[in-house]
């Protein structure tokens, strides 16, 4: 329910590492060869790197003032481990934020940007 | 946490991360230290003017505010001094925020405990020292009479005049021991 509501953005990019010492022979290194380069070299290995960021409405969460790009206080890595949930209301938290404010209210779980009654967006 | 559990539900049989902290003070208290920093930073970094904010010493849970009065009320050109005390438990639970300037005020009792429905049952996460320190400038200038923890204020707030004339009397007398001119 949560992950319908999560959009992710990637981009990447894959930044190749030639292996200058070895003259390119077809086939020997079991890696493949892009003709499209401008000399003939191996593949040796490469790099993918990724980005991400969450599509929020905001920047930062309003319950513990990090980026929503980070992670909450008590995470050390952000993304899938320390992600935000969407309120009915439309208003957004780290998960651990918002569920650390509903359990610290006794009554009625309001949200705590508009006080209406928090509701977890499906 | 699968993400197609609904939290708020699968939460209550497994152990929460809530509940985890519960245990765990000194970790939450980083996290406290941590949201009490950014507000320091934007506190600082900002020109408004009427409110400011400062750790007292080394103690970054304890702060000393500072308000103006609000202008064209009878609290203008008058500077109140406020403390703030955050528990661990902040941003989740309120600060307890008192005057250390005696206050003349009907939402104000004499040791300078405020009545204001922020700071207790109306509390939520996403307020900060500034926002507190704002409602607390509007609560001079729009005092709520119906509940007052100064009966005396109170009363005398219909006659501004009258109100004025007291306000500023007790002002000076606490500030610098009847010299009303200084």
């Amino acid at each position: 329910m949560v992950a319908t509501s999560i959009a992710l953005e990637h981009t990447t990019a894959c930044p190749f590492t030639y292996n200058h010492e070895r003259e390119a022979t077809p086939g020997s290194t079991g890696w493949p060869r892009l003709s499209s380069f401008p000399f003939p070299k191996d593949i040796a290995g490469w790099t993918g790197v990724a980005t991400w960021r969450w599509i929020a409405n905001d920047d930062n969460c309003g319950i513990c003032r990090m980026p929503f790009d980070a992670s909450c206080p008590d995470c050390k890595i952000p993304g899938d481990d320390c992600p935000l949930v969407w309120g009915q209301c439309s208003h957004c938290f780290h998960i651990h934020c918002i569920m650390k404010w509903l359990h610290s209210q006794q009554t009625r779980h309001l949200c705590p940007m508009c006080r209406q009654e928090w509701k977890f967006k499906e | 946490m699968a993400q197609n559990i609904n939290p708020f539900y699968s939460s209550q049989n497994a152990p929460s991360k809530a509940a985890e902290e519960k245990q765990n003070i000194p970790k939450d208290k980083h996290a406290v230290s941590k949201r009490l920093q950014k507000e320091l930073m934007v506190l600082m970094m900002s020109t408004e003017k009427g409110v400011s904010a400062f750790p007292d010493g080394e103690n970054l849970f304890k702060w000393i505010g500072t308000i103006t009065g609000p202008r064209d009320t009878v609290y203008a050109g008058l500077t109140y001094k406020l403390t703030l005390e955050f528990p661990h438990s902040y941003p989740y639970s309120a600060p307890i925020v008192r005057f250390a300037t005696p206050c003349f005020h009907p939402n104000v009792d004499p040791v300078g405990n405020i009545c204001l429905d922020i700071l207790k049952e109306k509390w939520s996460a996403l307020y900060d020292v500034r926002t507190i320190l704002l409602s607390i400038q509007s609560l001079l200038s729009e005092p709520n009479n119906e509940s007052p923890l100064n009966p005396q204020a109170a009363k005398l707030w219909n006659d501004q005049t009258k109100y004025k004339k007291h306000l500023t009397e007790e002002y000076h007398r606490a500030m610098n021991g009847d010299q009303p001119d200084s």
